[in-house]
């Protein structure tokens, strides 16, 4: 095996950028101060500044690439949804047009726009962590914090069983297929299908649930000791801990000028 | 967790995963229905109310990734995985037009609590087909509420139904010896038939 590799776990392995190397509870702080701005202060120019910041966010962490891929497509397609049946639908006195029986009126598109951006603000706050952040890393971080190995385990486990049942899926269905099952036409045979596609998946997976369990037994799964691991985290540094303070001193402060104000 | 049947941990997790894939299986398919809480459910059934809850809230909190919107929801999903721990205690899922009737009740929940929730976030018109239904019952002159209520009702009894039957003929098929190690599984074997089985083997 590589030398690099193996010796890439002898010390925490870091990404060398100063965003995606916080600590993954860390940078969950930020986010969600992130999230609920917008929240509080309910105007579209703030939920747009937070969207731009989402974007700054990514090209200095160097993740512009996953997150527009993602985030550019989620938030037209939410983004519009919302603002057009918002528009559409909702009554107001300051009619813009008439279509048909859909008036549009300047409140339904005031509403909309503020609402849409709210929506796809919260959205960009929830893609920009899952691209900036590995799951194994923060569920490395919450173990550190007192959270039961088996609650974590069962995160990690599902979302690779996701990844390993979706390829099974795949397997199945062109098996099916070459057996004479038809997957297209008329609805009914579609309905009828389903079956034979998620019977075999999901009484297998069952079935090697129950393989799994007994080898992980034997793996001392259930041993009341602390168990080990094979990857660290970077020891949080000061100036980390120093930026968090700030930051969570201004949101309190924002928060008691929007209730004042 | 500690209390957690130990094949009740490495189910949550296929729990979720079927979730996903039914979802996807029904769009491959192109199928007008939803299907994405079939895990829930069957987990729910075969290890209890709170197992199947954890499988639809980790369903919901990983599509968020994806669609946010879902994040909204995600009490819809775990009322699914409470009532199918309590309806399976009840022996609901050992009959056929039972299972079929207990629809009404999964339908309720997503129907009830999920305008509820669409209306108190989205004001009654959420991203989706549905909300476009609610735009026109509004449009006709139905309330909002009404409008909204109506429209997920109806899209979520077309679409459990399906997934109860699936989820029935799923847990028909789960070997005796697998059930027998789950929480749930004492209730969904059919005892009759097994006392049958043996007095013809003796």
């Amino acid at each position: 095996m590589d030398y690099q590799f193996v010796d890439s776990f002898r010390k925490p392995q870091v990404q060398h950028n100063w965003f995606l190397d916080l600590n993954p509870l860390s940078k969950l702080n930020i986010i969600i101060i992130l999230a609920i701005i917008p929240i509080l202060s309910h105007s579209w120019q703030v939920s747009v500044a937070v969207i731009t910041f989402y974007f700054v966010l990514a090209v200095a962490s160097n993740r512009l690439k996953q997150f527009s891929k993602v985030y550019v497509r989620l938030a037209l397609l939410i983004g519009s949804l919302l603002f057009i049946m918002r528009a559409m639908f909702i009554p107001g006195e300051d009619t813009l047009m008439k279509i048909g029986f859909i008036t549009i009126t300047q409140e339904g598109v005031d509403h909309g726009a503020r609402f849409a951006s709210l929506v796809v603000a919260i959205c960009g706050a929830l893609v920009f962590y899952s691209v900036a952040t590995q799951a194994r890393d923060l569920m490395l971080a919450l173990e550190k914090k007192g959270v039961p190995h088996t609650a974590t385990y069962v995160i990690l486990s599902s979302l690779q069983s996701i990844i390993d049942l979706g390829r099974m899926s795949k397997i199945i269905m062109e098996s099916q297929k070459a057996r004479g099952i038809e997957t297209e036409g008329k609805a009914m045979n579609r309905i009828k299908a389903f079956f034979p596609i998620l019977g075999p998946l999901f009484l297998g997976a069952i079935s090697n649930s129950e393989e799994k369990a007994i080898a992980m037994d034997a793996r001392a799964f259930y041993a009341p000791e602390k168990n080990t691991h094979l990857r660290e985290l970077r020891p949080v540094p000061m100036s980390e801990k120093l930026i968090l303070v700030i930051v969570n001193l201004a949101f309190i402060a924002f928060i008691v000028w929007r209730v004042i104000g | 967790m500690k209390k957690m049947n130990k094949l009740t941990i490495f189910l949550i997790p296929i729990g979720i995963a079927v979730n996903f894939i039914g979802g996807q299986i029904a769009l491959l398919l192109k199928l007008p229905l939803y299907l994405d809480s079939i895990g829930t459910i069957t987990v729910g059934a075969l290890c209890g109310g709170i197992p199947g809850a954890i499988v639809g809230a980790i369903t919901n909190i990983s599509i968020s990734v994806t669609n946010p919107t879902t994040l909204a929801y995600i009490w819809l999903n775990i009322g699914f995985g409470l009532l199918a721990g309590y309806l399976s205690k009840k022996g609901v899922f050992k009959k056929l037009w039972k299972t079929v009737i207990a629809g009404f009740g999964f339908a309720l929940i997503g129907g009830g609590v999920g305008s509820m929730i669409t209306i108190l976030l989205f004001d009654g018109l959420g991203a989706g087909t549905t909300g476009m239904i609610t735009g026109m019952l509004m449009t006709i002159g139905f309330s909002v509420q009404a409008g909204a209520f109506m429209s997920e009702l109806f899209a979520d009894l077309l679409d459990k139904i399906p997934t109860l039957i699936i989820v029935f003929f799923i847990l028909k098929s789960i070997p005796v010896r697998t059930l027998a190690k789950l929480p749930l599984g004492h209730v969904l074997i059919n005892t009759n038939k097994l006392s049958g089985a043996t007095r013809k083997e003796a």
